[in-house]
């Protein structure tokens, strides 16, 4: 018993001295120069760069090749600096940015100009959506779940952010579990929908809007005949909104608005969801949502129909 | 600063245990209470109050042993239990409960059991303050139990038992109760929050039942999980603490079921309170009542909300009934009483997990098909999802495997088994969010 108690115990530590070792070596020598994975432990990172998980290895990769690139201005500069609208209480209809920016993108007017548009009562028809792709996070995959449209695809994940959609793996009704990749490759879609935002709206807000224009161009690139309709960030309960200084009103604003300017800059679509669901200071009304973030079930229903309207109003008013 | 962190396993664990094992043994006690209170620290957020309140009423619930020794009285006893117990019921009640320092409701009734086992002379008074603070404060058991008797954890501080069966023993203990709660209490948290988040009204009958019992397994997986890992460093340290799960759900009765359900909590009020009371002695009026204030003050540590009480009165009911007589019919046809005890533990769980009366009333009537679904076939999407870790629950939460597990840590196999167990846990820690111990809210 005691030699096979040394010998657990020793496997037991050296492996956990191994791994801390090889943590604390990357986290202080390869990492810290480039101010990355300083809020993680020692003994996670090790396996944070073995499987790649919140991208820790390409970050890496990014940082690396910057320091050795020669110096030129950084690419992103989202333009506009945020500077243009500092805070916009979320009140503000930005409808106008919905509605006019993006004189419909370049890619073509809808396909077949002289049948009648597909709308019935103010909406768009539910079939419209056959050949339609939302991706997203909680949020979308409760609309997956209660408020279905047409046959279109949901790649929806819980806590899926524009920074980690590459490594997430998902499946719906009409396809199997694969990347988000995968699935543009696999598949043709008319039209897209993005509902991102809120897992990541305590990042900087360059940095998200760089990460979603990359998620833009993927979707451009595999899927060039789509329609592409950024969602804004619905925002969040009063009491939900005292759980981190990213969900006040004015942040998620600030955000939309940035999102908004990206649709306008990249000639695509822009739907303000807060136009209908926001109360009057902003906050998603309590008797919409459990926990501040997520609509009840009966409630999505309210968003798609919401949804449906916009995007009438959008392409066929 | 939970047991299932990495901080925890890979900074606080291995330099305590190297520091607690190289003192020499007269010391021990000393680094023992001394690596609690700095735990404790880190466990509450590094606030410094809740430890001074801790170490202010171990050193006054001392000082009242030797007192209690010394004038064996009944009025000192009262108005030394009033301490520990006063300071719990202020805590709970203050703002709600908001204000109760992790863990408070063990130490408080540890030290309880402590003055009132020196008043019966149970238990001698423990003539040094580190060894007292060693048996109270330490960190095992210090957030969520188990509760000890007082007597067993005195002789364990005089001579802890750091024996290498005791030391290997608790190795296993801490990396299976590490899995439960990584790799199937964490999962199964999830289905419940799901359904809770879409809202009650709007899902389907068979989720609902499905979401109750992913929480009544998370629950006990949870506090099960933790359990085995404060018995596995109990071991470490040389404690053997008691098992406060003894199989629940292969009961026949609700009696029996919470005698086998944190057991220690449930021998405490039995010793402490129903005993004291008359017990079952005194006619079955006085049991009934006995009973009613045990099961009161049982939903009143669960919290002060009245859903607690309602939980409570609900289980009182049934335990009730089954002393007339369906106790009997449960016990002469174990069938029959198994499925009886499920179905009621299960529903039992209802307004433990649901606060809101509303939502509670809506989530009773959901399960009993009352009500629209917005999704009926919410299930199979929801569900799936969750199905291997249901299957996975109800298997384990049947009997046969701490037997199954005693039958094979004897070989050398589970220790290579555990050990690669123990990094797939590590490895899924390192990369997702933690969730903590539901009871630590108690």
């Amino acid at each position: 018993m005691k030699k096979r108690l040394i010998i657990f115990a020793l496997a037991l530590v050296l492996s956990g001295l191994a791994l801390s070792g090889a943590g604390c070596y990357y986290k202080y020598v390869v990492l810290r120069p480039y101010g990355l994975a300083q809020d993680q432990f020692a003994p996670a990172i090790p396996i944070l760069l073995l499987t790649d998980k919140g991208r820790l290895r390409e970050q890496l990769r990014q940082a690396q090749d910057q320091a050795t690139a020669p110096t030129t201005e950084p690419t992103t500069e989202p333009t506009t600096e945020s500077t243009t609208v500092p805070t916009e209480p979320m009140t503000e209809p930005t409808t106008e940015e919905t509605t006019e920016p993006t004189t419909e993108p370049p890619t073509e007017p809808p396909t077949e100009p002289t049948t009648p548009p597909p709308v019935t009562d103010g909406k768009v028809d539910e079939n419209w959506f056959d050949d339609a792709l939302f991706v997203g996070d909680s949020r979308t995959a409760g609309m997956r779940l209660y408020s279905r449209l047409g046959q279109a695809d949901y790649f929806s994940y819980t806590g899926m952010t524009v920074f980690n959609w590459p490594e997430i793996e998902t499946e719906d009704l009409y396809f199997p579990k694969e990347s988000l990749e995968t699935l543009l490759d696999s598949k043709t879609y008319g039209k897209i929908f993005l509902c991102l935002g809120i897992n990541e709206c305590g990042s900087d807000h360059d940095e998200i809007l760089n990460a979603y224009g990359e998620l833009v161009n993927v979707l451009r690139e595999k899927q060039p005949e789509a329609q592409i309709f950024l969602v804004s960030i619905m925002t969040v309960g009063r009491s939900k909104a005292q759980d981190g200084w990213y969900f006040n009103p004015e942040n998620i604003g600030e955000l939309n608005h940035r999102i908004a300017q990206l649709a306008a800059d990249k000639n695509l679509f822009y739907l303000d969801s807060n136009v209908r669901f926001a109360d009057e200071n902003g906050y998603l009304p309590d008797n919409l949502s459990a926990d501040g973030c997520h609509l009840y079930a009966e409630d999505y229903l309210t968003y798609t129909d919401w949804l449906r309207e916009a995007v009438a109003d959008l392409l066929f008013s | 600063m939970q047991f299932n962190s990495i901080p925890f396993l890979f900074y606080f664990l291995p330099a305590f245990l190297a520091v607690y094992y190289l003192t020499p043994r007269r010391g021990r006690s000393a680094v023992l209470a001394a690596a609690s209170c700095l735990y404790y620290y880190l466990a509450c957020g590094r606030q410094i109050w809740p430890v001074a309140v801790l170490l202010e009423v171990t050193g006054l619930t001392f000082l009242l042993g030797l007192l209690l020794k010394k004038w064996r009285s009944g009025v000192l006893l009262a108005v030394s239990i009033l301490m520990p117990v006063g300071l719990l019921v202020f805590f709970k009640c203050h703002q709600g409960g908001k204000m109760l320092p992790p863990g408070m409701s063990f130490y408080c009734f540890q030290l309880a059991a402590y003055l009132i086992d020196v008043y019966r002379k149970k238990c001698p008074e423990e003539r040094s303050p580190f060894r007292f603070a060693a048996q109270i404060l330490q960190f095992p058991k210090l957030l969520s139990g188990p509760l000890a008797e007082p007597r067993k954890l005195q002789l364990e501080s005089q001579s802890p038992c750091l024996c290498p069966y005791a030391i290997h023993h608790g190795l296993q203990e801490l990396i299976l109760g590490l899995a439960m709660k990584v790799l199937l209490a964490d999962r199964l948290g999830g289905l419940w929050a799901e359904t809770a988040v879409a809202g009650f009204g709007g899902i389907s009958t068979p989720l609902a039942w499905l979401a109750l019992l992913a929480y009544a397994l998370r629950l006990y997986f949870d506090f099960y999980s933790y359990s085995l890992m404060a018995m596995g460093l109990g071991r470490l340290v040389g404690y053997h603490l008691p098992r406060n799960f003894l199989d629940p759900y292969a009961s026949v009765t609700v009696s029996e079921f919470y005698r086998r359900w944190h057991a220690t909590l449930g021998r405490w009020f039995r010793e402490y309170v129903y005993i004291p009371l008359g017990g079952s002695r005194k006619g079955w009026k006085r049991t009934a009542v006995n009973l009613a204030i045990v099961w009161a003050l049982t939903g009143f540590w669960h919290g002060n909300g009245g859903n607690y009480l309602l939980w409570a009165g609900f289980l009182l009911a049934l335990i009730l009934l089954e002393k007339l007589f369906w106790g009997k019919v449960c016990r002469k046809v174990p069938l029959l009483g198994h499925l009886y005890t499920i179905f009621a533990i299960l529903i039992s769980w209802v307004p433990f997990a649901i606060g809101d009366r509303a939502k509670m009333t809506v989530f009773l009537g959901k399960l009993f098909g009352m009500g629209r679904a917005v999704n009926p076939l919410d299930y199979r999407m929801v569900g799936g999802a969750y199905l291997p870790y249901l299957i996975i629950g109800v298997l384990l939460a049947m009997p046969w495997l701490p037997r199954l597990v005693r039958k094979i840590q004897k070989y050398w196999i589970a220790d290579v088994l555990l050990f690669l167990l123990f990094w797939v846990c590590v490895y899924v820690m390192a990369t997702s969010v933690g969730s903590p111990f539901l009871y630590f809210q108690f």
